[in-house]
């Protein structure tokens, strides 16, 4: 299977998408919810043939491109990979059909459809300059959708994002600069090629490893908001048309923890080592201090911001722990908060466009008004405090599991977060949901059945996925062994 | 196979009428409740085969390195009597809500409720490991928010639903926990390997080290928080009379006979492995003993016919955890068994009187239906006089076995047992003077009408059960003869003494109540005999107003802070000052973002050309 198709097929539908001169909505939208289906098809069909984590990648490619700097095109995936471009495949297509914009229509849904592709080429590249070039190609169009379709502060929080993520991509950039030289004899940006320079015997001293682990883990985790650097998520995420809310909060915030966990830990195993206290006392912020951040907002959307920074912590906790346990309950957990966001935001976009707000406090009752929406609205938020039965509920006990034995506190502050997130899930579900319905609130209609059917398609994912995890992260008897194993 | 059938029956009857036929409310209501006739005579067919049932095919769940968590449906005599309980309760009940929930606009949503609740229940049942325990553990806590909270318009059921599911998430944090310690220090969370290392350190006869008991201890304790949250037992007992807010056939089903019940069952599937800890069973039985004696001076002072009942309820499953932690599991699974009939019957009565009064819960509004709603009535007092314990009727035996062993074990939880023997039968007393004797004193009681025979038969059948459960004929204690700890119970032996107390007791009890209740006015007699008493228990020492308070000013105040960090320390100065400092880079930025997309794609386009460049230029 050719990965390629991936990426470019996206892009190329985006770029199709600007050089017409299309003035409707209907033609745009329908492309990219083409395009989205085909993505997801084959990114089943790639999962289906990935080999397992930890052993080779698969269906590589590889054409040298500047070999004088050592950039090579060089895809590849196996089951991480590709159950992050399902992810991505899955939330561009939700994303895509919950969307109505109608100005501008051809570029709104041309950006999405770059941040999909681009995403999709960061997740397969092995080669750390595709990963970075690609990974912008998709964040900078966030930038551009929440500055032009965003809400009423959409100003201030497209430039704080972009201040934001654009220092956090500068840092990684600088990281990975440090990685390209550090590799010795001629630098090479090859992820398969830096393993084994610097895996083999005499790799980095430890201080050069703690250093470069350090701006990595500056760059990485500004990305995926790691406390205190997490404020442009709520500003971000709170004013963001939903389609960009759903594919950064669902697929491109997942970069950083990919990079974390695929170039950082297994390139700088001692500067790990060094960070790890500090990642898991991080893990433990992120649970906590934004859980209970959450518990105090007053908008549906900024509530859904906090308490995805918060539930960040889940895969910090597991990436600090190692081990195989939480190795693959990090990688179920990427799948099923990525879903979970996404259908979360999701539900919160349509009901702010239905109502013009989403304000907790002003909405209410709406059960027997909106059926459809405030079912999906209840299960985002069953699903979202990992109730078993959904994605994230084998995710987070095998966090849980394999965080216990390397930090008992911070497994307990995360056990914790379950009650925590409980509580303000279960407050916007019984604010917006249940009790009487405000006059005002008559005249709604529910979601109409395109959209709908997409959502439905994540809760559906997020139930496959809880009920047999072994759909997504293969059949793991037992015997794999995990690079990351940690002593 | 018939195990799985038992267990994924219901399931499909909450999928196919969740997805096809929520407008169809008719044909959803015969669906959910031929599903739960077919499940329980299908469960009657797989006990009546016992341990030769075929063994089921296995699920395996999450299978990674060592970690391996399967199900497989465990099929002992503990899972077969709670199999019949839940089933058999589960089918008459869903009968009954056939009549209950007639012209209710939500029935088809009830239903498929009902349904799911009975697909989590079964699975709790037939858990194998602590895991799978958890995931149907946290799924009946979800059909119960559900159906608590199913008139979701009514504010007060909303706001129950939301308690009930927070209350039992708070016991499910210390549960999970508990999990993660059994997990660190065993390795295995399966009941059956847990049971053989039991076995083996005891008769290895290994001494513990001190830490290894302190963790066992804390172990324990945790587990224990999730029976506290599921079993209504102090303190977080604070959900259960709200839950009342949910139709009666829930109340009677989930928040009577099976639910609540779970978490005595929990402590029977895991005695085995709390029996080395014995420090841990003390706490189990004071925890149970409380909660038994202040659940029923609550039932004292309630006025609500539903809100006695629920207190009746908490200090009944009191009763049980004591039974468990005084080391008598068999005792316990007895009285849970006939508790669930007779409990469930006079929920099943008490939702009767409320049809036929268009739902006037108030007792002081009610009065003289005795003979306006005669099989009702008659139904009524064969659960009151088994709760109460009368000798000769399924609750006296129950309640007396688990006495038995308190004698025999810790003679103040004995006091403590038969105090709460005394205040059963007194308030129970109280309730069918109010409710059946003396006059009308209120419209609706004076037009009251009998039920329709839907939801008559179910009560006639509980009623025949509550009486005759008890006896060994019935088997329901045969039952737990091969089961362990039974041999404990009868080592205790039976006191001539304690059993002429337990008989004397309730009819004590009925007298004391007579006496205060005789001449019902619209008033509580209580009330105006010690007002300050009555007070002190209608309002239910307070609990719901301490922790009203402690949320509002301990957790509201922790996130106000917090919040208010983030929006001025954190973002504010953190960011504005990096922001203000960085301000040409800011300027610098902003000239770039014009905001234009044609910019930014010239922007792209000069990126590639120059890279583009570049790699021709380094050839």
């Amino acid at each position: 299977m050719n990965l390629s198709f991936m990426i470019w097929l996206p892009i190329g539908a985006a770029m199709v998408l600007f050089a017409l001169p299309w003035t409707g909505w209907r033609m745009p939208r329908q492309l990219a919810l083409l395009v989205m289906m085909t993505q997801l098809v084959f990114s089943i069909c790639i999962l289906a043939g990935a080999p397992a984590y930890g052993l080779a990648m698969g269906m590589e490619q590889h054409v040298a491109w500047c070999p004088g700097l050592g950039i090579s095109y060089h895809l590849g995936v196996d089951r991480l990979s590709a159950i992050l471009l399902v992810l991505t495949s899955l939330v561009g297509l939700a994303a895509v059909s919950v969307s109505a914009v109608k100005e501008n229509a051809r570029y709104f849904y041309g950006m999405g459809l770059l941040m999909a592709g681009g995403m999709s080429g960061a997740f397969m590249s092995l080669d750390l300059f595709f990963m970075y070039v690609f990974h912008e190609l998709a964040l900078i169009p966030t930038f551009i959708l929440i500055a032009i379709w965003g809400a009423e502060r959409r100003r201030a929080a497209a430039m704080k994002i972009t201040l934001y993520l654009g220092l956090a991509s500068l840092v990684l950039l600088l990281g990975f600069l440090g990685l390209h030289g550090a590799g010795g004899g001629q630098g090479t940006f090859d992820l398969i090629e830096l393993r084994q320079r610097l895996g083999g015997g005499e790799g980095l001293s430890v201080q050069t490893q703690t250093v470069l682990f350090g701006i990595l883990l500056l760059g990485f985790g500004g990305l995926v908001a790691v406390v205190p650097f997490h404020t442009w998520a709520p500003a971000g995420y709170g004013e963001a048309p939903p389609m960009a809310a759903m594919l950064h909060s669902g697929v491109i915030k997942k970069f950083g923890l990919y990079g974390l966990f695929r170039v950082a830990i297994p390139l700088l195993p001692d500067g790990f080592q060094q960070w790890r206290e500090i990642l898991v006392i991080l893990a433990g912020m992120n649970l906590v201090y934004a859980g209970y951040v959450a518990m105090q907002q007053k908008d549906l959307r900024y509530m859904l911001a906090y308490a995805s920074v918060s539930h960040m912590g889940y895969a910090l906790l597991a990436l600090a722990a190692g081990g195989a346990i939480a190795t693959q309950g990090f990688i179920l957990f990427l799948f099923a908060h990525g879903v979970g966001a996404a259908l979360g935001f999701g539900v919160a976009g349509f009901l702010r466009q239905r109502t013009g707000t989403a304000v907790m406090g002003d909405l209410g009752g709406f059960a027997r008004q909106l059926p459809a929406a405030s079912t999906l609205l209840t299960i985002a938020a069953l699903a979202g405090f990992g109730l078993p039965g959904f994605a994230g509920f084998p995710a987070e006990l095998m966090i849980f599991i394999g965080g216990f034995e390397f930090s008992r506190v911070v497994t307990v502050l995360a056990v914790w977060t379950t009650v925590i997130s409980a509580v303000y899930y279960l407050r916007a579900v019984r604010q917006i949901a249940f009790g009487p319905l405000p006059g005002k609130w008559n005249a709604l209609t529910d979601l109409s059945l395109e959209p709908k059917m997409a959502l439905v398609l994540l809760v559906a994912a997020l139930l496959l996925a809880g009920i047999c995890p072994h759909l997504l992260l293969g059949d793991l008897g037992g015997s794999v062994s995990i690079q990351m194993a940690a002593r | 196979m018939l195990l799985w059938l038992i267990l994924l029956l219901p399931l499909a009857s909450f999928a196919v009428i969740g997805l096809f036929l929520l407008n169809r409310p008719r044909l959803a209501s015969m669906v959910s409740a031929g599903t739960a006739v077919t499940t329980a005579i299908l469960a009657l067919a797989a006990i009546w085969k016992g341990n030769s049932v075929e063994p089921a095919a296995v699920f395996s769940w999450l299978r990674v390195s060592h970690l391996r968590i399967d199900f497989t449906p465990e099929w002992d005599r503990l899972a077969q009597l709670m199999t019949f309980v839940v089933t058999f309760v589960g089918a008459l009940i869903h009968v009954y809500s056939l009549g209950y929930m007639k012209n209710d606009a939500g029935k088809a949503r009830f239903f498929a409720y009902m349904s799911l609740f009975m697909f989590s229940m079964q699975g709790i049942v037939l858990a194998g490991n602590f895991v799978v325990m958890f995931v149907f553990w946290e799924l009946v806590g979800l059909s119960s928010y559900l159906l608590i909270g199913f008139w979701y318009e009514k504010p007060g059921a909303a706001e129950a639903g939301k308690k009930a599911l927070l209350v039992n998430k708070l016991g499910d944090f210390g549960f999970m926990v508990g999990i993660l310690m059994v997990w660190s220090i065993f390795q295995t969370v399966d009941f059956q390997r847990l049971g053989e290392m039991a076995w083996l350190s005891v008769t290895g006869g290994n001494e513990m080290s001190a830490e290894l008991k302190s963790w066992l201890m804390l172990m324990g304790l945790l587990l224990f928080c999730g029976v506290a949250g599921k079993s209504a037992q102090l303190p977080l007992h604070v959900w259960l009379p709200d839950a009342m807010e949910g139709p009666t056939p829930v109340s009677a089903l989930i928040h009577a006979a099976t639910m609540v019940a779970a978490g005595v069952y929990m402590l029977c599937r895991i005695f085995f492995f709390l029996a080395w800890i014995p420090d841990v069973l003390t706490v189990i039985a004071w925890v149970g003993g409380a909660t038994a004696l202040f659940a029923a001076l609550c039932a004292v002072a309630q006025d609500d016919i539903k809100r006695v009942l629920a207190y009746s309820t908490m200090s009944q499953l009191g009763l049980m955890v004591m039974g468990v932690g005084l080391g008598g599991p068999a005792p316990a699974m007895f009285h849970l068994t006939t508790h669930a009939f007779f409990k469930a019957l006079l929920f099943l009565a008490a939702g009767s009187v409320l049809v036929a009064l268009h739902h006037e819960q108030n007792i002081w509004r009610m009065g003289g239906l005795r003979a306006k709603l005669p099989v009702t009535f008659l139904a009524f007092l064969a659960g009151m006089l088994a709760l109460s314990g009368v000798p000769g009727l399924s609750g006296f035996f129950s309640k007396d076995e688990i006495l038995m062993v308190a004698f025999a074990r810790d003679k103040v939880l004995f006091g403590v047992g038969t105090a709460v023997s005394f205040l059963t039968a007194f308030y129970m007393t109280r309730l069918m003077a109010a409710v059946f004797a003396g006059r009308a004193r209120s419209e609706a009681a004076d037009h009251a009408r009998e039920t329709p025979a839907v939801m008559l038969m179910p009560l006639v059948i509980l009623a025949l059960l509550s009486v005759a459960a008890g006896y060994s004929f019935l088997g329901v204690k045969d039952a737990l003869r091969d089961f362990a700890g039974f041999a404990s119970a009868a080592q205790a032996g039976h006191s001539p003494l304690a059993f002429w107390i337990l008989a004397g007791v309730p009819f004590a009890g009925i007298a004391a109540g007579w006496l205060m209740y005789r001449d019902v006015s619209r008033n509580d007699a209580l009330a105006c005999r010690a007002p300050l008493l009555h007070r002190l228990l209608a309002g239910r020492l307070w609990f719901d107003e301490l922790y009203d308070a402690l949320v509002r000013h301990g957790q509201g105040g922790l996130t106000t802070v917090l919040n208010w960090f983030d929006t001025w320390v954190v973002d504010c100065c953190g960011v504005k000052g990096v922001s203000l400092s960085t301000m040409c880079l800011g300027n610098l930025l902003r000239c770039f973002h014009s905001g234009n997309l044609q910019t930014y794609l010239i922007y792209l386009s000069l990126a590639l050309v120059i890279l583009i460049f570049w790699k021709l230029a380094l050839f």
